[in-house]
């Protein structure tokens, strides 16, 4: 039978070009968007190189202190490295945890080139490597011994090794990075923008930097500049995590009377989470958060549904005679309703799929800008910095399983009430309708 | 007519409502931007270069207020350079961060900026910062500076003086109830590009250059002379740097003429995700809207070929048709406009109209967005406008197609 409607759903296609290329073309358009708004999503919360165990991993990114007596007066930065190492990396239910510092622009000297240019530098611990899977096509990580030592050693990604040194095979070799002499240890192939936490282009160990390490940058050796990732056995060990970092916070707030607290806001945070945190000093509502990204939505398919919806109500008008026919011959209302249903279903797939492939165009066609368009403020990028996108990215069964479930949705949404209203009618009235 | 066919109009006057509560959404935070992008900077960015230079630890010998006094020296006497200053405490138009505190006059309370600057180093010349009094910047160049003495601008003196404005003479309180004396007026200055002026109060740091200034880095700005273009410029001052800036203790890192360094500050703000992700709605909406108006229309011409042959051969002219038709969808979308704004109004009285920062020291009276109800009647006109551009658009081809049919071959058919 569901032949039987898609059938006759081509030939009606066939029948009416205009109509079934206005409903084609619109309803890609709207799967174009939602699926762009998908897939950028996607690409933030799915495991991608280098950030290949996202889905347990936590991040506590920013640090919050209040003073006691007031409490109008407060400070955020992030944590210092010393506190980090107090406070959670003698956590239970962790695999490893490391002090990541944001990428920031330093510059390095090439030989036989006066001008230095920058490069992105992270500078973070050896645990680094253990959470992140970076795929080193030379050389190895720095050590645990290198950190401890404060070794002036990098870690380069394949496209800064060509840059500085026109090869990879860079192993052993010196570079001046801010006029401060570093031994190249490894190189790793070369992330893209996209996976921001571990993004950089040069990775060296923060020991190796004097004013990183300074004992507490202020407020009671908390703030600092560096953020606390933790790669757990499994996404549900973030709660007991969770309870090891307030109970140690709550001690430490119980014997500093006379200064400021620290407030955690619930962190640290699963990976997902932390893409909707904008605020240092709230807790995260998901609430608020899910009503905005939901009424977006909803705006991004009630409006192509409604346009949808119209087309089809207009087109029904012209079937009527069809249907007052084949009711008179015994139809029921549920076999023409199912039919109705099946032959927009096909169009809303011929849609769809138009709209996965334009979504990929836009996406491969405005990567530079569209990948960080949900960023909000965020730093300001060279033209060299890579935001590559790779075929894991885009070509996922979870993306082609949302994009038929939107196509279900939009379909339910746009031909439900039109369908109704039209087979509500009586034969008679049907059947006076033909001229 | 319409309401004997409101049947059939039902979608597309639901999803011309949809589509103006939507617009609103969108167009308001445009407005409020590119408002704020037009009103005057303060300052002359076409010119204007950040030089940004670093500290070289490696080098132990050099003294870095040596260097950077010979770097000032040479950067003035270079051809295509008119001046050159420097900026302490990283507190320029355009820069990250901010520095808010308060001043006061009597009962007032103003919270305000903060930009040090060197007296008599081309600070105001390099910057065209220009005098309130007489729109000049070589006024505030030549005022005589000494200790507990401010510059401040025009916005916070009036805000100040509870709108009396004459503060020149005057004494105020800064923090910490120090005692300053307001020596001249500047015209408004906008410390981010997409947002309004800040009130602000410049301070001459009467000292030479303090020795935490050469910690991190250096921010140099230097102006141009008149006539010579970037691309020029850039070409033959990167040899140059590669002479004079790449040793010592205060070497090369970034430069970058002024509107990058805008167009940076911008990103770091959000504001430009803000705008691309406003206009990319924007672009999905009216298409959206066009495809629907163009497909009702065109089933309802159709539909209406027995009456429209009818009035053609009656006498009705192809172009009477036409504007009937258009009259028609002008209705509509009228209609469908004033109750999608009505409905929007109940929101955005309680929610209030879209700000891109509550936070900023400034004198909100000054400025239109700040004051709701032009501010609403402002964006309803532009969604108005848009709407019916885009209804017009939507509606053309049908209305041409069905008006220019014979009425002898329309009325066979029927």
């Amino acid at each position: 039978m569901i032949k039987k409607y898609l059938g006759q759903a081509i030939h009606l296609l066939r029948q009416n070009p205009l109509f079934s290329t206005f409903y084609i073309v619109a309803t890609g358009l709207a799967i174009s968007m939602v699926m762009i708004l998908v897939i950028i999503y996607y690409i933030k919360i799915a495991d991608i190189y280098p950030e290949i165990y996202r889905t347990r991993m936590a991040i506590a990114p920013t640090a919050h202190m209040q003073d006691i007596k007031d409490h109008s007066l407060n400070n955020t930065w992030r944590y210092s490295s010393d506190f980090i190492r107090k406070c959670f990396s003698s956590l239970k239910g962790t695999e490893a945890v490391s002090a990541v510092k944001d990428a920031e622009s330093w510059l390095v000297k090439v030989n036989g080139v006066k001008r230095p240019f920058s490069v992105w530098v992270k500078a973070t611990d050896p645990e680094f490597w253990k959470i992140f899977g970076f795929s080193f096509v030379q050389g190895k990580p720095f050590t645990d011994a290198d950190f401890q030592s404060g070794m002036h050693v990098a870690v380069v990604s394949e496209d800064m090794a060509r840059r500085i040194f026109g090869e990879i095979e860079i192993v052993g070799r010196h570079m001046e990075l801010n006029y401060v002499d570093y031994r190249v240890c490894g190189v790793v192939k070369s992330p893209s923008y996209v996976t921001k936490v571990s993004y950089a282009e040069v990775w060296l160990p923060y020991s190796s930097i004097p004013s990183y390490t300074i004992q507490g940058a202020s407020d009671g050796d908390i703030l600092g500049p560096f953020q606390a990732v933790f790669l757990l056995p499994s996404a549900l060990n973030i709660r007991e995590v969770r309870a090891g970092v307030d109970e140690y916070v709550r001690k430490f707030n119980e014997q500093n009377q006379d200064g400021s607290f620290l407030l955690m806001h619930g962190q640290p945070y699963l990976y997902w989470k932390t893409l909707f945190y904008t605020e240092d000093m709230k807790d995260l509502d998901f609430l608020k958060i899910f009503k905005q990204i939901g009424l977006w939505l909803c705006m991004l398919l009630l409006v192509p549904a409604l346009n949808l919806s119209g087309m089809i109500s207009s087109c029904m008008e012209h079937r009527l005679p069809e249907m007052g026919v084949r009711k008179a011959f015994g139809a029921t209302g549920k076999q023409l309703f199912s039919q109705i249903m099946w032959e927009n279903l096909l169009l809303t797939c011929f849609g769809g799929v138009l709209g996965l492939l334009l979504s990929f165009g836009i996406i491969l066609f405005a990567k530079d800008w569209l990948l960080t368009i949900l960023d909000g403020g965020m730093q300001s990028l060279s033209d060299l910095t890579q935001m590559s996108l790779t075929a894991d990215m885009l070509f996922s069964p979870i993306l082609f399983l949302v994009t038929f479930m939107v196509c279900i949705v939009l379909n339910v949404c746009s031909a439900l009430i039109p369908a109704y209203v039209t087979l509500k009618k009586e034969i008679v009235y049907s059947l006076n309708k033909q001229k | 007519m319409l309401w004997n066919t409101r049947r059939h109009n039902l979608w597309i006057m639901l999803e011309l409502v949809v589509i103006t509560i939507v617009s609103w959404a969108i167009i308001d935070p445009l407005f409020v931007l590119k408002y704020n992008q037009s009103i005057p900077g303060g300052y002359d960015a076409d010119g204007l270069y950040r030089l940004e230079l670093v500290r070289n630890l490696t080098d132990t010998i050099s003294v870095p207020l040596r260097d950077y006094e010979r770097i000032m020296e040479e950067l003035r006497n270079y051809r295509d350079i008119e001046s050159a200053t420097c900026v302490l405490r990283g507190a320029y138009p355009s820069s990250p961060g901010n520095n808010v505190s308060f001043v006061y006059k009597d009962t007032m309370k103003v919270p305000m900026s903060y930009i040090p600057f060197f007296p008599h180093s081309s600070f105001f010349q390099t910057w065209r910062f220009c005098s309130a009094k007489d729109g000049t910047w070589e006024t505030l160049e030549n005022t005589k500076f000494t200790s507990g003495t401010i510059l401040m601008t025009e916005d916070a003196a009036k805000l100040l003086s509870n709108n009396k404005g004459d503060l020149v003479g005057k004494r105020v309180y800064g923090p910490d109830s120090a005692e300053m004396r307001v020596v001249g007026l500047v015209k408004p200055v906008k410390m981010r590009n997409s947002m309004q002026p800040y009130l602000i109060r410049f301070v001459p740091w009467l000292d030479k250059m303090p020795d935490w200034a050469f910690k991190h880095s250096v921010r140099i700005f230097f102006r141009t002379k008149s006539g010579v273009s970037e691309k020029h410029f850039m070409e033959e001052f990167m040899p140059w740097i590669d002479d004079h800036l790449v040793s010592g203790s205060l070497v090369f890192s970034k430069l970058a003429p002024f509107h990058l360094v805008q167009s940076e500050s911008d990103i770091q703000e959000g504001v430009t995700n803000e705008i691309r992700m406003k206009y990319v709605l924007a672009y999905f909406f009216i298409i959206n809207l066009l495809l629907a108006v163009s497909g009702t229309f065109w089933f309802h011409t159709r539909t209406r070929r027995e009456e429209i042959g009818i009035r053609l051969s009656y006498g009705a002219s192809p172009r009477g048709i036409y504007w009937m038709l258009i009259r028609e969808a002008f209705v509509m979308t009228t209609v469908a406009v004033l109750i999608g704004c009505f409905l929007y109004f109940q929101w955005a009285y309680f929610e209030g109209l879209y700000k891109l920062n509550d936070n900023i020291p400034g004198n909100d009276n000054l400025y239109i967005t700040n004051y709701f109800f032009y501010h609403f009647i402002i964006v309803t006109f532009i969604v108005y406008v848009l709407m019916l551009i885009v209804t017009w658009l939507g509606v053309y081809i049908p209305a041409h197609t069905i008006s220019r049919i014979s009425p002898v071959e329309i009325l066979k058919d029927e």
